[in-house]
């Protein structure tokens, strides 16, 4: 009788527990053996670096993927959840990163979707009930947004809280904030804040916010949780947390093979690639930056920090005006992907699915960039014997495994299909500059040894320089000569390889924090 | 560093890169055995010659249709340059064939120019740019006509050769000609650069201008070869029937992009490619034929090709486990 009452007193504090819980996915192990309670009416912040394990393990909340290991309970009450629709029925509800509402249909119409009122002669829409209910519910919980706009005609934090009342509409217990700063504007944040901080007040809700911005988990948290590879590192009460220790704390564990570096050749090569102001996405951009022959130099930055959306400008897949680019001497005005190619410029993109014809084989995969040179005659006829000559060694120069050359480059594994990219663009002539975004996501450990293998390779016996971007800090600074910091589109720092120091660099990505 | 595996024979992957074959074969014989006349090589080139304008037509549409876009004009257009051709071989003084075929096939060339610049310029939805621009040349066509039946007597005898006319007195013309662009079409697509480029663009736009191909260009090649298919094809139309009505293009619109997509299920299932087209266009111009010689009821071919389409592209989603993105509009 005695422990029934303990439990009991248990089933109040903890609104949501999980015990080791593991997920894994091929070559990763997403969530290790993590443990987690989430008290009663407390704001839990959950901060980690990127493929920390935050996300998956929302999504292990909502039931969208299901854990190999491990339990889950709700007020003290073992629990499966099969699907969000599940996670919703019991009480837990997420407020997911992108936008999950309706643009032409108004804020009353979106906080229903799902759960329209009917009207009593059980055909129609009843808009002015659904519109009053919202309104009511609105008041409620003391926010002013107008509901009988549609949400295009709003402001993206009012959207954001539309969202939000939503997520109140029905009896949730535990709400889930995924990065819900991420698309507001610098004067929305702190007022959104405040609005959560009342939010939990008033109601008899716990959330978890999730974020990878050190200053409003700071301002916003109950409790903080520290993720790093997909493990709990520490949780605490934010009275007795530092940011500094904070930081410490995502630092994950070097697990990389030491690669071999051989330094100060590159420090007197010439320039190839220099960079300032562009103008892009419609807001101009500080880009200064520069890269030298032989090097290979690191672009770190959290999620949303504009590394891809500025090398994509650079290489012309999006429109980019007043730039102030030079590559090799020469003032680089309209970029376009053939024009850079043909100057010896080429990106390995981040979505492996946007460098590759899944369902083509081999040889069409890497032959694509050469056609030019391999077709003859005025209807340009592909010479095939020469063809399939190049690809078999390409693939033999790369150290491919494959069974055959006409084999659909999906069966491949993920590193042999980054190591067909990357081998394929060697053999551009005057190849000189990569752009490699984030080349190894996905990969396992012993896969990404192998390409970092390769771009030390490309950089000190080949001549060639590579910019890897990257959201992984051990391997940018284990890899790259240099380091440059990427926040809110714009370059704020740069690091020499002697000036590498993960703290330093991390509280730069992180920006403002002392 | 070559695995070596012994190629294991999948009959599931055998059987969906041939079905197609495998019912023209089946039909075929299905009909030869009911019907001895039509074993006949007579009604072999019969067939071939009643199957050359949806084959033409199909393969228009099926340029498009590899790079990911989709052509709803080539019935209209087919009208369009048969009148065309029909309204300029009419005035007396200028009457040199060739010429006028040239003309005929340039004003193709631009009406395809046209769609790639309304889908890839002005940013239309290929389907709704294509069936607009169908809808102004019908009316066009229409007004040109009166309306009505169009013919002149005055029309030079090299007319109606072309799509009544036979060589070495057995073969139809119409035959040989959709044999030349069926040949063409098939080298141009899987023989030559631009004809890799434009499945490249097809089966990933976004990987198509990473590797440095000009996407617009490639789609504007396939729009202007899709209306060129369908202006040749018309002109054929016309002149096997000596004489041009309004619409008679788009009733050959329809078949066309049945075809296409059965032949979306030969040898790259999901891929629509030039032989599958054929192919494709050849099995509904031998259920047509067989149906007529067995004497079955005049319902009873759309029934039949409605069944065909639905299952042959029915068993390739299977196979394929659901996603047919090439076969989707």
């Amino acid at each position: 009788m005695k422990a029934n009452i303990t439990n009991k007193n248990n089933m109040i504090k903890n609104v949501l527990m999980v015990k080791n819980l593991t997920k894994k996915f091929p070559g990763v192990i997403a969530i290790n053996n993590l443990s987690l309670e989430i008290g009663h009416n407390e704001i839990h912040a959950i901060i980690g670096e990127n493929g920390a394990g935050k996300s998956t393990f929302c999504k292990l909340l909502t039931g969208i993927y299901q854990a190999d290991e491990g339990e889950m309970y709700l007020f003290g009450k073992k629990i499966n959840i099969k699907n969000p629709a599940d996670a919703i029925s019991k009480g837990i509800n997420m407020v997911y990163q992108e936008r999950n509402s309706i643009n032409f249909l108004n804020g009353a119409q979106n906080i229903y979707l799902g759960k329209e009122l009917i009207a009593n002669n059980r055909l129609f829409l009843d808009e002015k009930k659904i519109y009053e209910k919202a309104c009511e519910l609105r008041e409620s919980l003391g926010i002013d947004v107008p509901l009988n706009v549609p949400l295009e005609d709003l402001k993206v934090s009012h959207q954001q809280m539309i969202e939000i009342i939503r997520s109140f509409n029905g009896n949730y217990k535990l709400l889930i904030l995924d990065e819900p700063t991420s698309s507001l504007g610098e004067k929305e944040i702190g007022p959104f804040l405040d609005f959560i901080i009342r939010i939990k007040k008033e109601r008899d809700v716990s959330i978890i916010f999730i974020s990878h911005k050190l200053e409003e988990v700071m301002y916003v948290a109950d409790k903080i949780s520290v993720f790093t590879n997909g493990k709990k590192v520490i949780t605490e009460d934010k009275v007795n947390l530092t940011p500094k220790r904070i930081i410490k704390a995502m630092l994950r564990k070097d697990l990389i093979e030491s690669v071999e570096v051989k330094q100060n050749e590159h420090i007197k090569s010439k320039i190839i690639l220099k960079v300032g102001k562009c103008n892009y996405d419609g807001e101009e951009h500080n880009l200064d930056f520069y890269i030298r022959e032989k090097e290979v130099v690191g672009f770190y930055g959290l999620v949303g920090s504009g590394r891809t959306e500025c090398i994509e400008a650079i290489y012309g897949l999006k429109p980019c005006e007043n730039t102030d680019i030079v590559l090799n001497g020469e003032k680089i005005n309209k970029s376009t992907p053939i024009k850079m190619i043909n100057k010896g410029v080429i990106l390995i993109p981040e979505e492996r699915a946007h460098a590759i014809f899944r369902t083509y084989s081999l040889t069409e995969n890497i032959s694509i960039l050469f056609l030019k040179k391999l077709s003859s005659g005025l209807l340009e006829f592909i010479k095939f014997k020469e063809e399939k000559e190049l690809a078999k060694n390409v693939l033999e120069k790369s150290n491919i495994v494959y069974s055959a050359i006409d084999q659909e480059i999906q069966k491949l594994s993920g590193g042999n299909q980054q190591k067909v990219v990357i081998g394929r663009s060697l053999e551009i002539k005057g190849i000189k500059l990569f752009f490699m975004d984030e080349p190894t996501r996905g990969l396992d450990m012993g896969a990404k040894n192998d390409i970092y293998k390769v771009m030390r390779d490309l950089a000190e016996k080949q001549n060639k320089s590579i910019v890897f971007i990257s959201s992984e800090l051990p391997e940018l600074i284990s890899v790259c000569d240099r380091l440059y910091i990427f926040s809110e589109g714009n370059v704020i720092k740069h690091f020499t390889r002697n000036e590498f120091d993960k703290s330093a660099i991390l509280k730069a990505a992180l920006g403002g924090c002392n | 560093m070559k695995k070596n595996l012994l190629k294991k024979f999948d009959t599931k992957k055998f059987f969906g890169k041939y079905f197609l074959l495998m019912a023209i074969f089946f039909v075929s014989v299905f009909f030869g055995l009911k019907e001895p006349s039509f074993r006949q090589i007579d009604n072999i080139l019969d067939i071939i010659r009643s199957g050359s304008i949806i084959g033409l037509m199909s393969i228009g549409i099926s340029y498009t249709m590899i790079a990911g876009e989709f052509d709803f004009s080539i019935g209209a257009m087919a009208t369009f340059s048969a009148i065309i051709a029909g309204k300029l071989l009419a005035y007396p003084n200028f009457n040199n064939f060739l010429l006028i075929i040239f003309i005929t096939l340039m004003f193709s060339c631009i009406i395809g120019l046209i769609n790639a610049f309304n889908v890839l310029v002005i940013g239309i939805p290929a389907f709704i740019a294509t069936l607009g621009l169908s809808i102004l040349l019908n009316g066009i066509t229409k007004y040109i006509t009166g309306g009505g039946v169009f013919y002149a007597l005055n029309w030079p005898k090299t007319f109606v050769l072309l799509g009544q006319g036979m060589m070495f007195k057995v073969i139809p013309i119409p035959v040989i000609i959709f044999f030349l662009g069926f040949f063409f079409a098939w080298a141009h697509t899987e023989r030559t650069k631009t004809g890799r480029y434009i499945f490249a663009v097809g089966a990933n736009s976004v990987t198509a201008s990473h590797v440095g191909i000009n996407v617009k260009k490639i789609k504007t090649i396939a729009f202007v070869f899709s209306s060129f298919f369908a202006g040749f094809a018309g002109i054929i139309l016309g002149s096997t029937l000596g004489s041009i009505t309004p619409g008679m293009g788009d009733g050959n619109l329809l078949p066309a992009i049945s075809a296409t997509m059965l032949g979306a299920t030969f040898l790259r299932p999901g891929t629509p490619n030039i032989a599958g087209s054929v192919i494709g266009a050849l099995l509904l111009a031998v259920i047509t034929n067989g149906l007529t010689m067995i004497g079955a009821s005049f319902y009873m071919k759309d029934i039949i090709q409605g069944f065909i389409l639905l299952i042959s592209v029915g068993i390739i989603a299977t196979i394929k486990e659901g996603k047919l993105s090439g076969v989707s509009l």
